[in-house]
């Protein structure tokens, strides 16, 4: 029963694994170079010569696909890092010292909770123009306040637990206690948050990226590749089709891992009685 | 249920603030200086100090951020959100005119959203670990991981050009927002749906619950009138959020079956690089969105007798 | 009248480790007429033993042997089946009526649903429904307003009585009550031993009262079964005044109104494989075959002891 639960969970791990190994490999993986134009062979069905054909500037898609998901997965991850970050700080400041501290970093957080996440999105990148920079603050501005909340909660928690006052009567140091006791006892949680607004950053990166807010052709990436394809969708409908597979399958694996790593550290909604 | 709802409200201004001033702020990290793009879309090609100086003075540039800033709240407070570079006309008026096109869609999405999210939560949770259930979670994985502009242009292939059932392409009635609105709401219908059943299977473990079941009547009837109702609280407060994701996410949606909605005009603005309507689409999809959160906090006090009619909690 | 026969019921729970065994070939009859207490510490099986009697038990529990209403046999029927005895057949009294009320539903919507599934018409319903409450103490004018309230506007006592009337509302045969006065002060306990006295007058061909509260044992059943780990070590008309086996001396003696002397020991943990008598390793009159052979029942049906003092 526990085993079978694992299966969708570990096939995900299969998954992601395949797709940053053939990301990482890219260079070597790629029959040819993603940027090299050929004007001579634009729009070409898959052949032997291109195993999935070309696009509109008769660059090998195969080797486009390879590398198309490096940018995304790059960015989503170092954006999803520096909002757990952020989120842990300004949490467990939170928590920790509690009273006025608390107060001002709790209606901040409301305030930036309460903000319409993806229309600020568009707007930051789209003032501060298409770079890495805007991507990531637009990410992180919309993304860590769900960290630092669960490690509010904890953190609260803990501080109410016998063996905090017994630490610092013993003379243990906040920083001490911050690192050895706080951080141990909210990793389920914060894993798996990390892992679900991953998922969400990909997401949310996908879609600045095909409105052209986010990353910039010529790199090859699986969103401006849909987007570039659009309009000849007709003639090679592959175009649009593979490199949507490839997010659909990326997505797909980060849930997957999500759904499991809830189910690894989340004991509560173990669903152990169904309702007949 | 009054003092709460008098909380609420005043929990709501430090939040509009603070969109208001990340609004602000917006405006001033523009790149360029404000004063000589002005001059230049004056049409003046000999920019001096002199005139860069006077062009300052009149935009109220040379005031301290906090007066620039109360300036500009007091305009937006009075329904004045400045004007398009590109066009000189009214963005607020602008706004106005494209909401309604912006609000059916997101009010076809949500009520695909509720009415589907929760059948399919419910149904899952009946059947938990039964076929149905492991379908339903199935299909509501395969929901959560498509890209919805992607699945937008696949719905448009399919039922536009292939199938030629349903118009792709601006506003012709009703139609028009079927495939816009079930491409916004599909992965929302899953979050929601997942949502719904660990909601109803946390209940199920309550002692109510089985004293509902040791009464010997229906199941559906255990299911519908007893799980159901308190199931149905955290959905809805997780609904509100939702809202906040489908209006934004209409952008996507308007730009790819070409709407002519808030969504992209904002995108439109943004190729154009008309900063005043990019700042006005953030205060208002701002305001609108802390508008609704407080309706749906309030529908889901209503809801709940304990805090409609004042209870200890 | 038909009694409620319990025959070699085995009740297990998959666990980590292999099982829990909550029924251990547990035999006896719930005579018809009567109220029978069935009493023990917590963990002991008596809830699940309860739950198992109205069908209620987790999907993954394990079952064996029959429980008898009549002809029929409860373990070989449907789900649906089942559904349709609770309630009309068996009535069931929650513990704790406090969560034993849906929070978000009014009073008289919950009673009304239990109401409906016994005979008659609308205005018939409806009269019950004021019947009952009346029979359960509330006074006529307040009638209305509980009937319109949702349970957390009411006091715990009234959420006890309607809890009560709920058991009673579709003209069940048989009730059952699981730990009715537990986790209640000693006016809700009393108040508690009046409704219960209340739903015999209704009228009931039988009870059986799972309890912890010795009190209510000896105010209220004619008859009582002692449970231990899984077992019904004592029953008869006058455990309680005269016990026999050594854990129910003990047990009786722990009791607050019986001089609180704590037991030595503590129960075997569910799931524990013993040899022997479950009891002999707290038992102070332990002989050398009690840890050897695990004690038959002496006695009949009515009145039994599961211990070899008695060989």
């Amino acid at each position: 029963m526990k085993k079978k639960q694992m299966i969708p969970g570990i096939l995900g791990v299969i998954l992601l694994f395949v797709i940053i190994v053939c990301s990482i490999f890219a260079p070597i993986l790629a029959p040819s170079n993603p940027y090299a134009v050929d004007m001579t062979q634009t729009l070409m069905p898959p052949s032997r010569q291109h195993l999935m054909g070309t696009d509109i500037l008769g660059r090998d898609m195969l080797s486009r696909i390879l590398y198309g998901g490096r940018s995304s997965m790059l960015i989503a991850l170092a954006a999803t890092a520096a909002s757990m970050l952020i989120g842990m700080m300004i949490g467990t400041l939170s928590a920790y010292y509690g009273g006025l501290v608390d107060e001002v970093l709790m209606v901040i957080l409301n305030i930036f909770q309460g903000l319409p996440g993806t229309s600020l999105m568009i707007a930051i990148a789209g003032i501060m123009g298409s770079s890495m920079k805007s991507l990531m603050i637009a990410l992180v501005i919309t993304s860590w306040t769900g960290f630092a909340r669960i490690v509010r909660t904890e953190v609260l928690k803990l501080k109410t637990e016998n063996f905090i006052e017994g630490l610092k009567c013993l003379g243990a140091s906040n920083g001490t206690i911050i690192r050895k006791h706080v951080i141990p006892n909210m990793k389920g949680n914060t894993i798996v948050l990390f892992a679900t607004r991953m998922g969400r950053c990909i997401l949310s990166i996908a879609a600045l990226s095909f409105l052209g807010l986010g990353v910039q052709p010529p790199t090859p990436d699986w969103s401006v590749m849909i987007s570039d394809a659009r309009m000849n969708f007709r003639s090679s409908p592959h175009l649009i089709i593979i490199p949507g597979l490839c997010m659909f399958l990326l997505l797909l694996s980060i849930n997957l891992i999500g759904d499991m790593l809830r189910d690894i550290f989340d004991k509560k909604t173990g669903e152990a009685g169904g309702y007949q | 249920m009054i003092r709460y709802t008098g909380k609420r409200f005043i929990s709501v201004i430090p939040v509009i603030i603070g969109i208001s001033i990340i609004a602000f702020m917006l405006g001033l990290i523009t790149p360029g200086d404000p004063a000589a793009m002005a001059l230049g879309r004056d049409g003046v090609s000999q920019v001096t100090p002199q005139l860069l100086e006077n062009k300052r003075q009149e935009l109220g540039l040379d005031q301290p951020g906090l007066i620039q800033y109360l300036n500009w709240a007091k305009k937006a407070i009075k329904g004045d959100l400045g004007k398009s570079y590109v066009d000189h006309t009214s963005v607020s008026g602008e706004i106005l005119r494209r909401l309604p096109v912006t609000l059916t869609l997101s009010g076809y999405t949500m009520l695909l959203v509720c009415v589907f999210g929760l059948l399919f939560g419910v149904y899952s949770a009946a059947y938990l670990n039964r076929i149905p259930d492991v379908i339903m979670k199935f299909i509501m994985n395969l929901l959560m991981a498509f890209p919805a502009f992607w699945l937008g242009i696949i719905l448009i292939i399919v039922f536009g050009e292939n199938l030629k059932l349903l118009p792709t392409n601006g506003i012709d009635g009703i139609s028009s927002f079927i495939l816009p609105s079930v491409t916004l709401a599909s992965a929302n219908i899953a979050m929601t749906g997942r949502l719904m059943r660990s909601s109803m299977l946390e209940e199920f473990g309550k002692q109510y619950m089985l004293a509902a079941d040791a009464k010997g009547i229906r199941r559906t009837q255990i299911l519908l009138f007893h799980a159901l109702p308190n199931a149905m609280l955290p959905v809805i407060t997780y609904l509100g959020s939702c809202l906040g994701g489908i209006l934004g996410g209409s952008a996507v949606i308007e730009t790819i079956f070409s709407l002519p909605g808030i969504g992209s005009y904002v995108l439109e603005a943004i190729h154009a690089r008309d900063y005043p309507i990019i700042q006005g689409y953030v205060l208002f999809m701002g305001v609108v969105y802390v508008i609704i959160s407080l309706g749906i906090d309030l529908l889901c006090a209503l809801l709940n007798p304990k805090m409609r009619l004042g209870g200890k909690a | 009248m038909r009694d409620i026969r319990l025959d070699q019921v085995e009740i297990r729970f998959p666990v980590k480790e292999g099982f829990v065994e909550a029924a251990v070939g547990v035999t006896t009859t719930f005579q018809s007429g009567e109220i029978t207490a069935i009493i023990g510490e917590s963990g002991c099986g008596k809830s699940v033993l309860g739950l198992a009697i109205l069908g209620l038990l987790p999907i993954y529990a394990q079952i064996s042997g029959s429980i008898w209403l009549g002809e029929n046999d409860l373990f070989r029927m449907s789900p649906k089946q089942m559904r349709n005895l609770r309630g009309r057949e068996i009535g069931f009294i929650a513990q704790n009526p406090a969560d034993s009320l849906n929070p978000v539903r009014k009073i008289k919507g919950q009673l009304m649903e239990a109401i409906r599934l016994s005979q008659g018409d609308f205005s018939e319903h409806n009269k019950k429904l004021y019947g009952l409450l009346k029979d359960f103490g509330f006074p006529k004018e307040q009638l209305t307003r509980v009937l319109q309230s949702y349970p957390f506007q009411l006091s715990g006592g009234m959420k006890q009585r309607i809890s009560s009337a709920m058991g009673i509302a579709s003209d069940a045969n048989w009730i059952l009550a699981d730990e009715p006065s537990k986790g209640l002060d000693y006016d809700l306990r009393e108040q508690t031993y009046e409704n219960l006295r209340q739903i015999k007058k209704h009228g009931v061909e039988g009870m059986i009262i799972i309890t912890h509260d010795i009190v209510l044992a000896e105010k209220l059943c004619d008859s009582v079964a002692v449970m231990y780990s899984g077992q019904i070590i004592e029953k008869g008309k006058n455990v309680l005044s005269n016990p026999r086996h050594p854990y129910t001396k003990g047990l009786l003696d722990s009791f607050p109104s019986h001089g609180m002397h704590a037991m030595e020991g503590k129960s075997p943990a569910p799931g524990e494989i013993m040899l022997g008598c479950r009891f002999a390793s707290r038992c102070s009159k332990a002989m050398p075959v009690c840890r050897k052979q695990s004690p038959t029942e002496y006695g009949n049906n009515e009145e039994m002891v599961r211990c070899f003092l008695y060989d």
